[in-house]
């Protein structure tokens, strides 16, 4: 795998150094950023401070009959270890495309994002995600694109038909880590191990039907695939006096379906996603396996008065089976590891419900861009303030924070940023 | 009887002048700038009031699809930010609900939106509204001849244009508007816009034109904020009225132009 990556990032550097010259189209971002922690239970601390540089080549060959697109992330940060991009993270995306009189061929790694809602959207399955990000709308590291081939049939303007068809999936990303979870009655290790492509889970496959048309839009979709979130191989752990042992990530294989329904109503745009997904043990009986569940998003988008574009998403899931494992640990070992591995999974109770708040507004004429992302997940209150101010039609500068109300997670096995923080962004784009 | 042939002249007059008349006056501006397809390289400058120049780049494409639709395509290329974003307009004539699909990059999605009245409804920060980039059917407004008057040295036909419902003028934010159509050729040549207490908002200048066949189409044009001091300029270069294939229009297109 090793190679793999070293031979990808070769072609990257041959592109970016090379490709400049030839290319059509060169054009990327570079900024430098700060995050600081603002968690009132901790201590002030050096989030992040990097150096961030996104490269994008684009183009055509054979007069554009193939068309390319070769991108990357590289930063350096100052306070984090390690400070610099792991490789198999430089290459963000490269992909040709073929265009043809009724259908579009994409070869190569890519970001796919089918689903119609803009957050928590369960059809949104093609790739896996960072996991350990500051800022959960900050798109320098939302998706991660993956190996795979895309065919799209048009048989006409309003409809078309998607095959997407993932090879080697890469799971979400966070580092390499053991955690050691200490409690009453137990002392075990979760060792996360995920290597950068998954090569002995089995190709993941994604069909959609997607639908545009002035009355309504509506995709349907059917997907079997590998989860990019992990599992857990408890065989590991043994029971004497003490749990003892190690919690190994596996990647274990869903099924998805559901669709999308799209309209407009009165000058507001009306989405609703429904999706149901399958997860390996169905019946629920492995505490380290994902349940399965329902998932039910509407998103509804308009304008406030005084010209706020608002959304709101409102999710409720149903997980299915829920609490119906047991493990031959005693109490309260197995209730902890079940509190624990619950959480994980983002399935602490059998009815989930939450709501989404995004309002944004321009002034001076779009140099100042004030919004709000707001989120009520009970008994937290997520608050994302964001502000942006163009110095130039190039040059950006950006300031926000992300507040959640409540203490940080006591949970070991807790995912992602815990912490409130608050950053300011010096932002270039060419 | 008397009174009766007065209020008769004043009716005839009110509805024609020296010999035109207000729908000539409108036919004829619709004949010259319905273009059936019309393609450009569009350059927006933003212009505050202190001078600082913003500038937005994008291909334009209109085409009326028939009777009932017009559907317009953006394809935005600067600045950076909005690099390869593309918004679909369909506007409809027979009073059917305007739909917009904009093209996310950054998420690689297309989005159906509701953007005609989000930022105040005007058009990427500029002065410019989307309710300008939209088609209407005349029919739903009422127009009112106003004279002949001279705007800026050219000899113009003013025709005071507002919405018939309250809430249609709300969604302009405009009270009305004073249109001004060039004597010698029937473009509009200027628009005044006054807001909802009455007050003069914007103007509306064409700054230049090209023929185009039949058809002449405004390539430069301002729109100034009075009340602000900030301006538009929109320069169009690169016109052909060449037909547009109707794949432009779809999503498809959008996010694989």
């Amino acid at each position: 795998m090793k190679r793999i990556v070293v031979l990808i990032s070769f072609i990257l550097v041959l592109l970016i150094t090379g490709g400049s010259l030839f290319a059509i189209d060169f054009f990327g971002t570079l900024f430098t950023d700060y995050y600081g922690d603002i968690e009132p239970s901790a201590s002030y601390e050096n989030l992040r401070g990097r150096l961030f540089f996104q490269p994008t080549i684009s183009g055509g060959l054979f007069d554009y009959a193939l068309e390319y697109e070769v991108s990357a992330n590289i930063y350096y940060d100052l306070f984090t270890d390690p400070g610099y991009t792991m490789p198999e993270n430089i290459l963000k995306e490269a992909y040709l495309s073929a265009f043809f009189e009724n259908f579009d061929l994409s070869v190569g790694q890519k970001i796919v994002s089918p689903g119609m809602t803009d957050v928590f959207s369960p059809l949104n399955n093609i790739n896996g995600e960072y996991v350990n990000k500051l800022s959960l709308d900050d798109s320098f590291e939302g998706k991660r694109a993956d190996l795979l081939v895309q065919l799209q049939y048009y048989p006409g303007f309003d409809d078309s038909f998607q095959l997407v068809v993932v090879p080697f999936p890469r799971p979400d990303y966070e580092p390499d880590k053991t955690i050691s979870m200490v409690y009453s009655g137990i002392d075990a290790d979760f060792i996360f191990k995920s290597d950068p492509y998954l090569t002995d889970t089995g190709s993941s496959v994604f069909l959609a039907y997607n639908h545009f048309s002035p009355g309504f839009d509506l995709q349907l979709n059917y997907s079997y695939y590998t989860e990019q979130t992990p599992n857990f191989d408890l065989s590991g752990l043994s029971y004497s006096s003490i749990l003892t042992g190690a919690g190994n990530t596996i990647y274990t294989r869903n099924h998805t379906f559901g669709g999308s329904y799209g309209t407009s109503f009165k000058g507001l745009a009306l989405v609703e996603e429904l999706a149901v997904n399958l997860t390996e043990d169905f019946l629920g009986e492995r505490i380290g396996i994902k349940n399965s569940d329902i998932t039910l998003n509407s998103q509804i988008t308009g304008t406030l008065p005084g010209g706020t574009f608002a959304q709101v998403n409102l999710v409720y899931q149903y997980i299915i089976n829920f609490n119906q494992g047991s493990t031959a640990f005693p109490e309260p070992v197995e209730t902890k590891l079940e509190d624990e591995l619950n959480g994980f999974f983002n399935q602490p109770v059998e009815h989930i419900a939450f709501i989404i708040i995004h309002l944004q507004n321009s002034f001076l004429n779009d140099k100042l861009y004030l919004a709000l992302n707001a989120g009520y997940f009970y008994p937290q209150v997520y608050i994302a303030p964001r502000a942006a101010f163009a110095l130039s039609d190039k040059m950006t500068i950006e300031a926000g924070a992300d507040i959640k109300t409540g203490a940080p997670s006591d949970k070991f096995l807790a995912r992602g940023n815990q912490e409130d923080n608050y950053y300011i962004r010096l932002k270039f784009e060419f | 009887m008397k009174k009766i042939s007065i209020i008769i002249l004043l009716l005839f007059l009110s509805f024609t002048v020296f010999g035109i008349t207000l729908e000539e006056i409108l036919d004829k501006y619709e004949a010259t700038a319905s273009i059936p397809n019309l393609s450009t390289t569009l350059s927006v400058k933003l212009i505050s009031a202190n001078g600082e120049i913003r500038e937005i780049k994008a291909q334009a494409y209109q085409k009326t699809i028939n009777r009932d639709l017009v559907s317009r395509l953006f394809l935005f290329d600067f600045p950076p930010s909005i690099r390869n974003t593309g918004l679909l307009i369909n506007s409809f004539l027979n009073g059917d609900e305007n739909v917009m699909w904009i093209y996310l990059p950054a998420v690689k999605r297309v989005k159906r939106i509701a953007l005609a009245t989000s930022g105040g409804g005007y058009f990427m920060g500029s002065d410019f509204s989307y309710s300008d980039f939209i088609s209407k059917n005349r029919d739903d407004y009422i127009q009112e001849y106003l004279g002949e008057v001279v705007l800026d040295g050219t000899p113009c036909y003013a025709v005071r244009e507002y919405g018939k419902t309250l809430k249609q003028k709300q969604d302009m934010k405009v009270s009305y508007m004073i249109n001004y159509y060039r004597k010698d050729d029937f473009i509009m040549f200027g628009r005044d816009f006054y807001d909802l207490a009455g007050e003069l908002l914007k103007e509306y200048r064409v700054k230049d034109s090209a023929v185009l066949g039949q058809y002449i189409y405004p390539t430069v044009i301002q729109m100034t904020n009075v009340q602000t001091g900030h301006s538009s300029l929109i320069e169009m270069t690169n016109l052909s009225t060449d037909v547009i294939p109707d794949r432009y229009f779809a999503t498809r297109y959008l996010k694989n132009r």
